[in-house]
């Protein structure tokens, strides 16, 4: 297994290289078209799992630090192999909708694809590893694809630095691999690893941060990079351990997940830009692993997956639908969107239909793993209410995006028009979710692999139909009651320059909203904002020596440390 | 053999200051580097520590090219602040300047392709007919490139009725001149065989890359704030929505061209329907507490001032360039051609990153 796995990382390496090499020759288009090919190509490591044909771990000593042993293990089971399997699923469809949206005649962007491709080495090396030290390696790996594909896209040179937060991952991951020898050991770094991840993924002010990158090359390094493998590991780390904690780690845990999904809901709700409410929602849905774990009941582990598997999907269609949006409208701040000339349909229902998975409404997935979560926690009267409202806060983050998916001006302009291109990738995504949703039970087999383990007790189908229709009538009502309340808006005249920014297009109570919560957010002054302060001069702190790595710089970094693992795996 | 070409920060195809390094394998460029900033000054720094009344000057200096451009969005966004209007007559004479700025610097810009080109004739030809149009430019505004013109509720300066008689004639002329030469040009050979096929930059890769204005036009990109959200007196005439599919330096060109006529065309319809009445604005020296943010589109493509005032000071001031040519649209339009095409293909982009560093 560990021959076949790292075959096939090499093999995925050599592919990237060449994809570099060929970046100013070929076209990107079939650059994108090979780069798919070959993650198509990996889905055969899952199913190699699936028929038995490795074996649940293996290993071999890579070599020896400070006399220390440093052994590569890799681990098969079922977490693995399913992630791995959503993971790379999801890779796919990012990486057929980027070689789409660069068109047949372009070249010379080959390496954002060979980025691509060392993002996803690192992150199966993270998936599958079973020491500290190869998810050192593996995350390292990921942020260094990462880092190249935003390199690759950034429109100013001024802006292509690196940032504070993958150095923060992997001062964290040192520190993991520095205490404790095995994953499973790593109890007393528990909470502290929840805190830095609940940090790392969205807390940090890296997302405050204006970037040109579009969205669309953001989505593998924020839907599927570091955050969504942070969650990954703290998956793997409290399914093997949950059952020894004691009550009072229970109870932190589940205190941090609650946290996390309030204040990740709060800051999706008062952000102002698209990036922002997005890494916010991506804390809540990530925080629900926390919350599941820290119910205490043995069922937690499989939601957990599922919660997992559903966070990769339903980010990675948010992200490629509202890329697809900033690039159409070159902005990212929901008071400047301008109106379409025409409506992102596609693009729109997919968003639509994520937003409301991640929220909890039926009849996708989201509906029935909610449910199994509300009915994991009998001991904790508290937490359903606790878990709506979070909810509820969550679906609200998400209409300012969708309605601006929609939102068409008061001047129609006569030719006008929207390149539609793209926006069916995250639709694909999302007919999972439909599916997942109206036969959950058949995805708590498969995630369980045993057909004689009985899954979480999932709604059955009329449930989540009547509960669907009843979610439709309420949410006509709540539109129809907006449309009373909307603000009146001026036409587009001119009379003296464009309207006084009201935050427009949003109705009332949502701006009410925002203003009642974003204290909440950052209270000035308040510990969260001397957090957030604190952040903010630690990332200016740690990126200004990244300057240096700046353009040609951080290539040669990138060959370095290629041919210092090379040499490592070749000893 | 693989080699490294400079290009800039100084040189003719370049409208300010910028360094593209060609790597280049044979006569074929395989990629580039781009770096820009050699123009940032904090403008948007600097105004925040003025009062309001020196900050007109400082605006209409971000771009020598595009200076009505970036005084109208800031006025608009200060009148949308202060919540002032603007007399019908006063937007009427802010656009007639904001195409004459748009025609000056689509001539300027195709006039640097033909030099480079090595046809000098038309070249010579593009400037006279600039020299023209910046003649009806000093007539409106008292100045040929820096004009500053446009003023909370209003304008700087009046237009007399000899003036604006002065400005039709000089106007009319090189509309008609322009379209012989249009009619002259397109179907040259040593003109076609040069440009077409070259530089290509498709609809999908134009969307990917978040290319707009004339460049996103030309490469099938229906968007034009004009028409898609108009503002000043684009609402009252009818501008014409010029468009190419081909994408390439030949679509560029013929979009400029056009463009060019078709702003003549409307300068001479606005200053025959020019109303009569208030004109005069006004320094507006207290904002209201608030935001606004306005765009307009600007000859090289979209410009954005976002204002944000305290109530006593401004806190904030953001410039965004949304149609300044980038390193990712340069890579695209570069990789693939011929190293002799790369001033050309970089000239026809209008290449200027002055309005995208403030």
């Amino acid at each position: 297994m560990a021959v076949l796995l790292l075959g096939l990382c090499l093999g995925l390496l050599l592919v990237a290289l060449a994809i570099w090499a060929l970046s100013g020759r070929v076209r990107t288009f079939s650059l994108g078209l090979l780069a798919t090919l070959g993650l198509v190509t990996l889905l055969g490591l899952p199913a190699a799992q699936l028929s038995g044909h490795l074996p649940p771990q293996t290993g071999f000593v890579w070599g020896t630090l400070n006399d220390t042993a440093l052994e590569l293990r890799f681990a098969s089971d079922s977490l693995p192999t399913f992630f791995s399997s959503i993971w790379l699923l999801c890779a796919i469809i990012i990486s057929g909708g980027l070689a789409s949206t660069f068109g047949r005649t372009t070249r010379a962007f080959g390496l954002v694809f060979a980025g691509l491709l060392i993002l996803v080495l690192g992150g199966l090396l993270t998936i599958f590893s079973a020491t500290p030290i190869g998810v050192w390696l593996g995350l390292g790996t990921t942020w260094m694809g990462g880092t190249i594909m935003q390199q690759t896209t950034t429109a100013h040179n001024r802006e292509a630095t690196l940032s504070g937060l993958p150095i923060l991952v992997l001062a964290l991951a040192v520190l993991v691999y520095a205490a404790t020898p095995t994953l499973a050991g790593a109890q007393v770094l528990g909470g502290p690893w929840l805190a830095g991840c609940a940090l790392l993924i969205g807390l940090a002010p890296r997302w405050g941060t204006t970037t040109t990158a579009p969205l669309l090359v953001r989505a593998p390094t924020t839907a599927l990079g570091l955050p969504l493998l942070s969650g990954y590991l703290f998956v793997r780390y409290a399914t093997e351990t949950a059952p020894t904690w004691s009550q009072q780690t229970t109870a932190a845990v589940l205190l941090v997940g609650v946290s996390g999904l309030l204040l990740g809901a709060v800051n999706a709700v008062a952000a102002r830009r698209l990036m922002e409410a997005f890494s916010g929602q991506l804390v809540a849905q990530l925080a629900l692993l926390a919350v599941t774990f820290g119910t205490g009941q043995p069922a937690a582990g499989p939601i957990a997956i599922g919660l997992l598997a559903h966070t990769a999907v339903t980010s990675t269609s948010i992200a490629l639908a509202a890329g697809q949006l900033e690039r159409v409208t070159r902005d990212d701040r929901f008071a400047t969107l301008p109106p379409l000339p025409q409506p992102l349909r596609r693009a729109g229902i997919a968003y639509g239909l994520a937003a409301m998975s991640c929220a909890g409404l039926p009849p996708l997935l989201g509906y029935a793993l909610r449910r199994v979560v509300l009915l994991l926690a009998p001991a904790q009267p508290w937490l359903p209410p606790v878990l709506l409202a979070g909810s509820t806060l969550l679906a609200l983050s998400y209409l300012p995006t969708l309605v601006a998916f929609f939102r068409r001006p008061a001047f129609r302009s006569p030719l006008a028009a929207v390149e539609q291109r793209g926006g069916g990738w995250p639709l694909l995504l999302m007919t999972g979710l439909l599916l997942g949703g109206l036969v959950p039970d058949n995805i708590w087999q498969w995630i369980l692999g045993d057909p004689s383990v009985t899954g979480p007790q999932a709604p059955p189908l009329a449930a989540i139909i009547s509960t669907a229709v009843t979610t439709l009538i309420v949410l006509l009502a709540f539109g129809l009651v907006n449309r009373a309340l909307r603000h009146p808006r001026p036409g587009v005249q001119f009379g003296g320059g464009e309207p006084l920014d009201e935050e427009p297009g949003w109705t009332l109570p949502f701006v009410a909203l925002r203003a009642m919560l974003w204290p909440l957010v950052v209270p000035e002054p308040g510990p969260l904002h001397a957090l957030w302060q604190w952040l903010a001069r630690q990332r200016e702190r740690f990126s200004a020596p990244w300057h240096l790595l700046e353009r040609r710089y951080y290539l040669a970094l990138v060959v370095v440390s290629l041919i210092t693992v090379l040499l490592l795996a070749a000893q | 053999m693989s080699y490294l070409l400079p290009l800039g920060p100084f040189h003719p195809a370049l409208r300010s200051p910028q360094r593209i390094v060609l790597r280049a394998d044979g006569d074929i460029i395989q990629d580039i580097e781009h770096r820009d900033g050699y123009s940032t000054r904090n403008i948007a720094d600097r105004i925040r520590r003025f009062d309001l009344a020196r900050s007109y000057t400082l605006i209409n200096r971000i771009c020598g090219v595009h200076s009505h451009h970036h005084a109208l969005a800031w006025t608009m966004a200060l009148e949308a602040l202060a919540g002032l209007s603007v007399p019908p007559r006063a937007q009427v004479l802010r656009t007639v300047a904001a195409e004459l700025e748009r025609a000056a610097s689509h001539l300027q810009t195709t006039a640097v392709v033909f030099d480079l080109l090595g046809l000098g004739q038309v070249q010579r030809q593009l400037f006279a007919l600039r020299e023209w149009v910046l003649a009806a430019m000093q007539h409106l505004t008292g100045h040929r490139l820096v004009v500053d013109f446009a003023r909370p509720g209003g304008i700087q300066v009046d237009l007399t009725d000899e003036e604006r008689a002065a400005m039709l004639r000089l106007v009319r002329k090189p509309a008609a001149m322009l379209y012989r030469l249009i009619d002259r040009t397109i179907t040259r050979r040593a003109f076609t065989r040069r440009v077409v096929g070259v530089g290509t930059l498709l609809q999908p890769a134009a969307e990917t890359l978040g290319v707009s204005g004339p460049v996103g036009r030309a490469s099938g990109i229906k968007r034009d704030l004009r028409t898609d959200a108009p503002y000043a007196s684009y609402a009252e005439v009818k501008v014409a929505q010029v468009t190419q599919t081909g994408g390439d330096t030949y679509a560029r060109i013929m979009l400029l061209l056009l463009e060019t006529f078709d702003s003549l065309q409307l300068v001479q319809r606005l200053l025959e329907q020019l109303p009569a009445g208030a004109w005069q604005g006004q320094v507006v020296e207290a904002l209201p507490p608030g935001t606004s943010s306005v765009t307009v589109e600007a000859p090289a493509g979209p410009i954005r001032h976002t204002l944000v005032s305290d109530g006593t000071r401004l806190t904030t001031l953001q410039l965004e360039a949304l149609g300044a040519p980038h390193r990712l649209v340069l890579r695209a339009l570069l990789a693939g051609q011929l190293v002799e095409n790369a001033a050309v293909i970089v000239a026809s982009v209008g290449a200027c990153m002055t309005c995208a560093e403030d």
